[in-house]
């Protein structure tokens, strides 16, 4: 029997299996798919954490405690106020800008009272921005007497990804400077 | 003659096949089918009831936190489309443009904020105690949205009487409780 002959039959033999086991075969591709699809979904599952956490923020609100008519006249008192020397931190899509509540309100239009920190190809520099911060409220508050409070007003642009977002908000709680941020809106 | 009605026929065929001594191909697979799904539709009810996150949309950031404490509201917020997608704890969907201008469309939102701190409230009367964190309401956010996006809710949130609240990452598998 010459090669070719011999090529020729096994062509026809595994034709005829073929023929045969199609509807087996057909069966042995779906469920192999189908183990795909599962082992997919498990290794994923597998490798994400189910351990959540949150990153508080907080909301100022205007103190109206109302009266205790009770015998102990209960009266809740503010724990800590906004000031106009209260840190603002503005973040834009090219820098962060850093002073006191009043530059960015009464004195928004004055240049000369606020800082900037260039973000370095798009990536803002937040450990930058607290050692930055950190040196200037601590030499504010020894030379100016400005008290340091501890709160910090953190107002991101509209345009920011809302994972920068938190991850500066995280950023500026862990440091020793800030115990409480703010998230404002409405400047920009 | 009245014909066999079609029920019948079935009735009579489905107990000839009982009556075999030995099971034949055509319709064994049918109850192992039917009891499959049945189990299926229940561990289906049983995981998505287990976790309000299971089922929601909102894609969030793997970042090391705090573990989250007993929060009261919880908020999957994604964007969909032209819509900004709430789900909540208790699967009320509520859904906005993206670009919003007003609280007009937030009103049934905001409106479920009020009864949700009200019902805490009343809860916390009964028991006689609070937890700090119970007044909390914490924003899954998706990692698509933007601030812009995000910045209706937290107006819904002052319009409803809430002060605090918080932003959920996943912690990652190292380094989970930093």
């Amino acid at each position: 029997m010459s090669l070719s002959m011999t090529f020729q039959s096994k062509i026809s033999r595994t034709r005829k299996r073929l023929s045969e086991g199609r509807g087996v075969a057909a069966v042995a591709a779906l469920a192999l798919f189908g183990l795909c699809i599962v082992l997919t979904f498990g290794l994923r599952a597998i490798a994400l954490s189910n351990v959540y956490g949150v990153i508080p923020v907080e909301m100022p609100v205007v103190a109206a405690p109302p009266l205790d008519p009770a015998h102990h006249e209960y009266r809740e008192e503010p724990k800590a106020e906004l000031t106009r020397h209260t840190t603002a931190v503005i973040l834009t899509t090219e820098a962060f800008f850093f002073s006191d509540l009043e530059s960015f309100s009464s004195n928004f239009a004055e240049l000369k009272d606020k800082f900037i920190l260039r973000h370095v190809d798009g990536e803002p520099q937040l450990i930058q921005l607290i050692d930055t911060l950190g040196k200037w409220v601590t030499e504010r508050a020894a030379h100016d007497n400005v008290p340091m409070d501890k709160i910090l007003v953190f107002i991101p642009a509209g345009d920011i990804p809302m994972p920068i977002v938190i991850q500066v908000l995280a950023g500026l709680r862990k440091s020793p400077l800030f115990e409480r941020v703010v998230l404002g809106t409405g400047i920009i | 003659m009245r014909p066999t009605p079609r029920w019948a026929e079935a009735c009579l065929r489905t107990r000839q096949v009982l009556a075999e001594p030995l099971a034949p191909l055509a319709w064994y697979p049918f109850p192992a089918l039917i009891s499959f799904f049945l189990v299926l539709l229940l561990t289906a009810h049983v995981i998505f009831g287990t976790s309000a996150r299971l089922g929601t949309p909102a894609d969030v950031i793997t970042f090391p936190s705090e573990t989250e404490k007993d929060a009261a509201i919880w908020l999957s917020v994604t964007p969909i489309g032209n819509e900004v997608v709430v789900t909540t704890a208790d699967r009320k969907v509520f859904r906005w443009p993206l670009e919003i201008h007003d609280l007009t469309p937030l009103s049934p939102f905001v409106a479920y904020l009020k009864a949700s701190v009200r019902k805490e409230i009343e809860a916390t009367t009964l028991a006689k105690a609070a937890s700090k964190h119970q007044a909390m309401a914490v924003i899954a956010a998706d990692q698509r949205l933007k601030y812009l996006h995000v910045r209706p809710i937290l107006y819904a949130f002052a319009a409803a009487g809430i002060a605090n609240y918080a932003f959920e990452t996943q912690n990652p598998i190292l380094g989970a409780n930093p």
